[in-house]
């Protein structure tokens, strides 16, 4: 008797089976669903990525300021508390609070769970704030039918440099604390040229949470990319 | 154990790969291959690191050897229809016409490809 498996004689040799299955399959099922039920609802959906202090809330603060407020929900993201829900609950914003705890980016599942607790009739715009990490959360699907960064000039210009992968994938990214730029001696040159060199396609907007007139590009950009949303026959 | 980001999807591989073999009547995995793609935001060691520490807990992938192909991210131009490896520092255009117009290809999966066990 074989004495490293136990056999009769003949060893046991091993069978091989061929899967060629991504491991976030479920994951991106989920994502598949959520995306395209939103684009039934004509609602577009926006993940906002940024470093933890970088702006999201303000700059969702920004755009809720020019665009109806009951045409935005926004799902939160954050390790724990609910501050930002409750910045944006005071603009009379539907918030709903995700706290991942020790989990650094949000998941498809925890995004279709939130909808299902939201009321998004007469919805047109769904951010999901992501956990503030400029690492985690890129390529990361959940239903979202746009990528958004905001990267702040008090972050230094060396952030599309650091941290390619987030930046990829985006839209738009968003300078913010532009008004800051001096200050903290801000390459903007350096910055938009790794840009370029990374997603020539970007679209780059500069906000300042000091000048409100600063996010109506904004608003026009998420405006048109719902526009476009729309008129797209066929959701991929 | 810190929670990383590679913790939750090393589990998932596990789920998945138990699965897999439960369905096909392998009591042993003696080894798993998969491939990373280099646009992923999931890295080789610290998936070896948590696999490792989690195969202890299984009987099925006690003994299990992860193998990670590493893949490079590759792009295509849709102007002039070259294809290219992405490269870092990452540059995303044609290193032939320069056109921003390209399209990834290769690079963003994390895919198990195989396993064997008897």
């Amino acid at each position: 008797m074989c004495e490293e498996c136990g056999c009769n004689g003949e060893k046991q040799k091993d069978k091989m089976i061929f899967l060629d299955k991504s491991v976030t399959e479920l994951n991106d099922s989920i994502a598949d669903k959520t995306r395209i039920f939103l684009k039934e609802k004509s609602i577009l959906c926006i993940n906002i990525m940024g470093a933890p202090g970088s702006g999201k809330t303000t700059v969702i603060e920004g755009i809720a300021d020019l665009i109806p407020r009951k045409e935005i929900a926004v799902i939160q993201g954050d390790l724990e508390s609910d501050v930002d829900k409750k910045r944006l609950e005071k603009m009379n914003i539907e918030t709903f609070q995700i706290n991942t705890h020790s989990g650094c980016h949000l998941n498809a599942d925890m995004i279709e769970s939130a909808i299902s607790g939201m009321n998004l009739d007469g919805k047109k715009y769904l951010f999901i704030e992501n956990v503030g990490n400029l690492v985690c959360p890129a390529g990361v699907k959940m239903g979202q039918h746009i990528n958004i960064v905001i990267s702040s000039t008090t972050e230094g210009s060396d952030k599309p440099k650091k941290y390619p992968l987030v930046f990829m994938d985006s839209r738009l990214i968003v300078i913010s604390k532009y008004d800051l730029k001096d200050a903290v001696d801000f390459n903007e040159k350096g910055y938009v040229d790794d840009i370029v060199k990374i997603n020539g396609r970007a679209r780059i907007i500069k906000t300042s949470s000091k000048d409100s007139e600063s996010f109506t590009e904004m608003a026009h950009f998420i405006e048109h990319e719902r526009k476009h949303l729309l008129e797209r026959e066929h959701e991929h | 154990m810190l929670k990383m980001h590679e913790l939750s999807i090393t589990k998932k591989l596990i789920e998945m790969i138990e699965k897999e073999a439960k369905q096909n009547k392998i009591k042993t995995i003696t080894s798993v291959t998969v491939e990373l793609g280099s646009l992923t935001s999931y890295k080789k060691e610290p998936l070896s690191f948590y696999f490792d520490a989690l195969k202890k807990e299984s009987a099925l992938i006690k003994k299990t050897k992860l193998i990670v192909n590493e893949i490079k991210g590759r792009l295509k131009c849709e102007s002039c229809g070259e294809e290219s490896t992405i490269e870092e520092p990452y540059m995303i255009f044609c290193p032939e016409c320069e056109s921003y117009n390209v399209g990834i290809v290769k690079g963003k999966d994390f895919k198990i490809l195989n396993i064997s066990g008897k």
